[in-house]
């Protein structure tokens, strides 16, 4: 079994590379978030059939990455986490939707293969783009960037506090194994029968450092709401990058950019 | 500065923490709280900020009586430092950390600006604003919770163990800055030694009641006392440095 804090720190290999000073982690946090939203909504609305016309989507992630100098290992690495949930809720197409397509090749296409293809490359561009966003813009500037989006503050805080105390709870785990793994040294991790338990006491320590957390918050003064700087505007710049990026998108949604490159060749 | 009248806390589960505690400190005062686990000295800090109420008793911070109508009051006059700094810093980094209290209290963002700044400047945290709470050194972090409160601006600062989890030479450095630091204190502490070096009076807790009371140098000298107290003498009395 991992360690629990390495697992922590291969997280925050996404959170360093949100340090570097590239055009692209110069951009305001609220245009990056606005220019995400818009791509997602963009690759959602393409229809089950259309995988030709998705494969020219991957030129955004694919600049944004080079010119913001993000590993491709770092973003691929995490893709493939979330790759197979998708394609658990994909699979069942291929056994269901068994009608000829097309052929290619002499083989026969399902539709199911088909929209198979397109909810494996809608979910890669989705959370390519996501994970960018993480790769280019710190917590704190996500942050920000939501309530400038006039997203709820409570909401904002409990993201905030969840990343805020992640690593701290992991930190407690880790060291609660360590301690139990030096009284089970035949053991390679938590037994089932003891893990009740284990998470039990993770629990507990939760409340009791979330109880103390907020006696620190009420002796500053906190009243149920917590007050963050001026909302960020965002600068002419930033809205030209939206702008620019959002007529991209479009061109690639409304414009058979697929059919265009083919007809070149053929 | 700080009053405390025969006050008595117990807990919900029927637990008498505190029982008639009755004591003063005068503006500008250090005075150390030292006893055994269990004593009642974190109780007692929590009880002068509000936390919890005491059910018999009063305390007064600057004249004026810690009840649910004067808390916000009391909150920004009476600053405590936690004892683990990971409880008090909980923005994502360091400069909102310390801007918490200030924007709760409705500073405005310049005034919040200004001040950190300041504070920064004498702690010598600079670098570190821009900071993520959780990546910060041990010494660092209470290094900024210590920030966060200072900034407020309090007359009477509570300590919850300050020099717990700290290295020898940032505890050094800590109880230079405390020495220095013109407030009033309470500091609840283990630490013997710097009870001795920076407290001019202690208070020796014992079953929730007061012990002891007098110069730090008297009472933390007396190993009968201390003994029983439950306590030891500081290691620089006992011939360890």
């Amino acid at each position: 079994m991992q360690d629990i804090k390495s697992s922590i720190s291969q997280m925050n290999a996404l959170e360093l590379s949100a340090q570097k000073n590239t055009i692209i982690h110069r951009l305001q946090a609220p245009v990056k978030i606005i220019t995400t939203v818009i791509y997602l909504l963009i690759i959602i609305s393409y229809g089950q059939g259309q995988v030709s016309r998705l494969i020219p989507c991957f030129f955004y992630p694919a600049v944004v990455m080079a010119l913001g100098e993000i590993p491709f290992k770092t973003i691929a690495g995490r893709l493939l986490i979330a790759l197979p949930f998708s394609l658990f809720a994909g699979i069942s197409n291929l056994m269901f939707s068994r009608e000829t397509a097309f052929i290619l090749g002499g083989i026969a296409v399902t539709a199911g293969m088909v929209s198979f293809a397109s909810i494996m490359l809608k979910t890669a561009l989705c959370v390519t783009a996501v994970l960018i966003l993480i790769a280019t813009t710190d917590m704190n500037g996500l942050a920000y960037g939501m309530l400038s989006l006039r997203v709820p503050p409570v909401i904002v805080t409990q993201i905030m506090l969840t990343y805020r105390y992640i690593g701290v709870i992991a930190e407690e785990a880790s060291v609660m194994r360590h301690a139990y793994l030096l009284r089970a040294p035949n053991e390679k991790g938590i037994r089932m029968k003891d893990m009740g338990a284990f998470l039990g006491q993770l629990i507990i320590r939760s409340f009791d450092r979330s109880e103390r957390i907020y006696n620190a918050m009420k002796c500053r003064g906190y009243e149920g709401r917590i007050a963050y700087s001026d909302r960020e505007k965002i600068s002419l710049k930033g809205w030209a990058y939206i702008t620019v990026t959002s007529v991209f998108f479009l061109l690639l949604r409304f414009v058979n950019v697929s059919a265009l490159v083919g007809s070149l060749f053929l | 500065m700080l009053k405390i009248e025969s006050i008595s806390v117990t807990y919900p589960d029927g637990h008498k923490v505190l029982e008639h505690l009755d004591f003063h400190i005068e503006k500008g005062e250090t005075v150390g709280i030292v006893g055994t686990n269990g004593a009642g000295k974190s109780t007692l800090l929590m009880s002068v900020v509000g936390i919890l109420i005491p059910e018999e008793g009063r305390i007064l911070v600057e004249g004026t009586e810690v009840c649910k109508k004067n808390l916000s009051e009391i909150r920004r006059r009476a600053g405590v430092v936690f004892q683990n700094p990971d409880d008090q810093l909980f923005m994502s980094n360091v400069y909102d950390d310390i801007a918490f209290g200030l924007r709760n209290y409705g500073d405005s963002e310049e005034t919040v600006r200004e001040k950190i700044s300041g504070i920064a400047g004498v702690l010598g945290i600079e670098k570190l604003l821009q900071s993520h709470s959780h990546k910060l050194s041990g010494g660092e972090k209470r290094i900024a919770a210590l920030a966060s409160i200072l900034v407020m601006e309090p007359s009477l600062v509570l300590f919850d163990e300050p020099t717990s989890f700290l290295d020898p030479k940032t505890r050094r450095k800590l109880m230079n800055f405390l020495k220095g630091l013109e407030v009033t204190k309470l500091i609840a502490t283990h630490d013997l030694d710097m009870a001795l070096e920076i407290c001019d009076r202690v208070l020796v807790l014992k079953d929730g009641a007061v012990f002891a009371e007098g110069r730090a140098r008297e009472i933390l000298a007396d190993e009968k006392l201390m003994d029983a107290a439950g306590l030891e003498l500081p290691f620089c009395m006992q011939g360890i440095e």
